[in-house]
């Protein structure tokens, strides 16, 4: 069905998986006002390759069929009204003021082009929901589970990476059951009154997963040389702990221009690509494993439950 | 295809009076290309106050009647090839790689619009310069002093700004002395800066001695150095009220930082080195865009004006120390890499099918 109105759906600068979430809420957005779906992350991603492209597609495929030259265009009129067609593409610094970007100004704009660059919640979606809508009396984490199979489409070549690592590890294939776990290193918790580290609910819960259903390996994914070191002393007998070559380094954020030195240090190129997806694969197999424990805070683990339809007693996102 | 010609200058996103020069060798190139100026200091300026302006604009008059909007035709040819009407707002963030930025591709470019984004000194450009034009046959710093007298008007405001703080403190008070002295990130560029600036003392010593001076006006991004002059200099000191940082504090500099009133940082920098332009005698950090600034904004008597530099002999001894831990770094990189991606090294290749 022809239209002219779009869902301009920028990235937020977070990581990978906060900036997938962004999108694919915008993408349950676009079609609750009927809009097509463009992701777009430019030069305000972490994970921008160059000016001309858009990262998004390097390692995913588009979530519709529309090109940038469709849904932009000089005639068209743009929302928040900050936004036109010569500077769509650049990041605005203002934007946590969120001017003219509360949800439901969003949700009723009659502008061609709605541009997206600030997260809400897909909980908060959820009054625009009407009956008969698919989504219609359904909990986030099933609304997730939905848009996840339906937009989120690997590239092929990742798909390849990953059916490599499990063709090249046999225990892997063939040795169950596997508990995926995902360690942070900054695990420190601080809401509701109370300050704790969640790395140290982790334990038991292997040991429980292991005792209870015979656990054969634990397949550990996590940002940190430290924790990897520790699973490794305290798992790493007999082929029990299994991992990939991802790099156990914390999210680097953005650094000035004025701080940046010659030669460019910016996180870019193959190696980028290459890091990036390191942490997709590894995402990808936590999501074949047969157990899991995550972290809640953590978007990487909250992926992973939205990847595939977890028994109820076979994950944990501890909190 | 149109014919008209455009240099777009955008930010180059460093200190102020970096930006400032780098919009200067650019307007030169403008006039030896014959191409209308059009600056836009765009969000990645640390001088911007929103999205939506242009933070030139917020303490200059502009240069053309033009403006970045005038620029964004779909019709138009822009160089270097990555920019086009829908992209040049945007920071490319690899611009410091120079990739298709280099001056001679850039004033012999055909395009209508040329982005300039990276940062030359008019040094280079003077190859450029024909002989039926006014800045040949001139130095550098003479060419800077004509640039700054054509192009760089302040804002009404800011201009009273300084001459209110002028009549206050500083007029018939004189002779004054300008003091302009590094401290903050600066340790991060200038090798030894605590050395340069243990010659400040004895120089402002001499001439307070040999011309009389009655007050010193001390700029500085330092609060250690306030105080180190208070004490010693006493009621002869007068400085501006502005944002300071720690010394050596490389993070937390005051041009790093965000301010409530965000054109307020702009206003702070710019008063203070047009006050230091308004003395007899100026003292100043011969690697700072603001003691340049201040030397090029009036034609200085040679003796009135002294900026610090570290001698050839130290300069060289630096440099090979510079080139002998760069080519550690990247030697060690190198190794890193080869560890880091053994599959570009035709090592362990998971990614070939």
């Amino acid at each position: 069905m022809p239209t002219n109105r779009f869902l301009f759906i920028k990235a937020i600068g977070h990581s990978i998986w906060a900036d997938v979430d962004h999108a694919i809420c915008q993408v349950f957005a676009a079609e609750l006002t009927g809009r097509i779906p463009i992701v777009f992350w430019g030069m305000e991603s972490m994970y921008s390759a160059s000016m001309d492209v858009n990262s998004f597609e390097l390692f995913f495929q588009p979530v519709s069929d529309c090109t940038l030259e469709d849904a932009l265009k000089p005639e068209f009129t743009y929302f928040p009204p900050n936004w036109e067609y010569g500077n769509v593409l650049a990041e605005d610094t203002d934007k946590l003021k969120m001017k003219n970007r509360s949800l439901k100004q969003l949700m009723e704009s009659d502008a061609n082009v709605v541009v997206s660059d600030v997260y809400y919640p897909l909980r908060a979606m959820l009054p625009w929901v009407k009956s008969g809508h698919w989504a219609y009396g359904k909990t986030p984490v099933q609304i997730y589970r939905t848009l996840f199979s339906r937009c989120l489409k690997l590239r092929p070549e990742i798909k390849r990476e990953i059916r490599k690592y499990m063709n090249t590890h046999p225990d892997f294939r063939d040795e169950r059951p596997i508990i995926g776990v995902h360690v942070r290193e900054n695990a420190i918790v601080n809401e509701v009154a109370q300050l704790y580290d969640l790395n140290e609910f982790y334990k038991p819960r292997i040991w429980d997963f292991i005792v209870r259903y015979n656990a054969r390996h634990i397949f550990l994914i996590t940002d940190s040389k430290k924790m990897f070191r520790e699973y490794k002393k305290l798992y790493g007998k007999n082929g029990l702990l299994m991992y990939t070559d991802s790099k156990k380094e914390l999210f680097r954020p953005r650094i000035m221009t004025c701080l940046l030195d010659y030669p460019n240090k910016r996180h870019k190129g193959v190696e980028l690509e290459k890091d990036t997806i390191e942490i997709i694969k590894d995402t990808y197999l936590a999501a074949q494993c047969d157990f899991f424990i995550g972290n809640g805070y953590s978007n990487l683990s909250n992926t992973v439950m939205r990847l595939k339809d977890w028994p109820e007693t076979n994950i944990r996102l501890l909190y | 295809m149109p014919k008209e010609r455009f240099l777009l200058i955008k930010s180059w996103g460093c200190g102020f009076w970096s930006d400032v020069d780098h919009v200067m060798g650019q307007l030169l190139a403008a006039e030896l290309t014959h191409r209308t100026p059009v600056i836009y200091w765009g969000p990645n300026s640390l001088y911007a106050k929103s999205f939506d302006t242009n933070a030139f604009d917020l303490y200059f008059e502009p240069v053309s009647e033009y403006t970045i909007r005038d620029l964004i035709r779909p019709g138009y040819k822009f160089y270097p090839s990555v920019w086009n009407a829908r992209n040049i707002m945007i920071e490319d963030l690899d611009k410091i790689a120079w990739s298709q930025r280099n001056l001679g591709d850039m004033m012999s470019s055909d395009a209508n619009v040329v982005v300039s984004d990276v940062h030359y000194f008019v040094k280079p450009m003077i190859d450029y310069i024909p002989k039926d034009h006014w800045a040949y046959g001139m130095t550098p710093h003479q060419i800077y002093r004509g640039l700054f007298d054509k192009y760089l008007k302040l804002k009404p405001d800011i201009e009273q700004e300084i001459q209110n703080f002028y009549m206050a403190n500083l007029e018939s008070k004189g002779p004054l002395l300008g003091v302009h002295i590094r401290g903050g990130d600066k340790v991060r560029e200038v090798e030894n800066l605590a050395k340069l600036n243990k010659r400040y003392v004895r120089e402002i010593d001499r001439y307070v001695k040999t011309y009389g001076i009655r007050k010193i006006l001390l700029l500085t991004d330092c609060k250690e150095i306030i105080k180190k002059f208070q004490k010693r200099y006493g009621s002869m000191l007068v400085f501006t009220d502005c944002r300071r940082s720690e010394l050596n504090d490389t993070r937390n500099a005051a041009h790093l930082r965000p301010y409530r009133e965000k054109r307020q940082k702009g206003i702070e920098v710019i008063k203070d080195t047009y006050l230091a332009a308004k003395c007899d005698f100026f003292i100043g950090n011969g690697y700072s865009n603001v003691s340049y600034a201040a030397k090029r904004l009036k034609d200085w008597p040679e003796d009135h004006i002294v900026l610090f530099y570290r001698d050839l002999k130290k300069e060289k001894k630096l440099a090979k120390k510079r080139t002998r831990k760069d080519g550690k770094r990247r030697i060690e990189e190198l190794m890193n890499h080869r560890s880091e991606y053994p599959e570009f090294y035709g090592g362990v290749n998971t990614y070939a099918d």
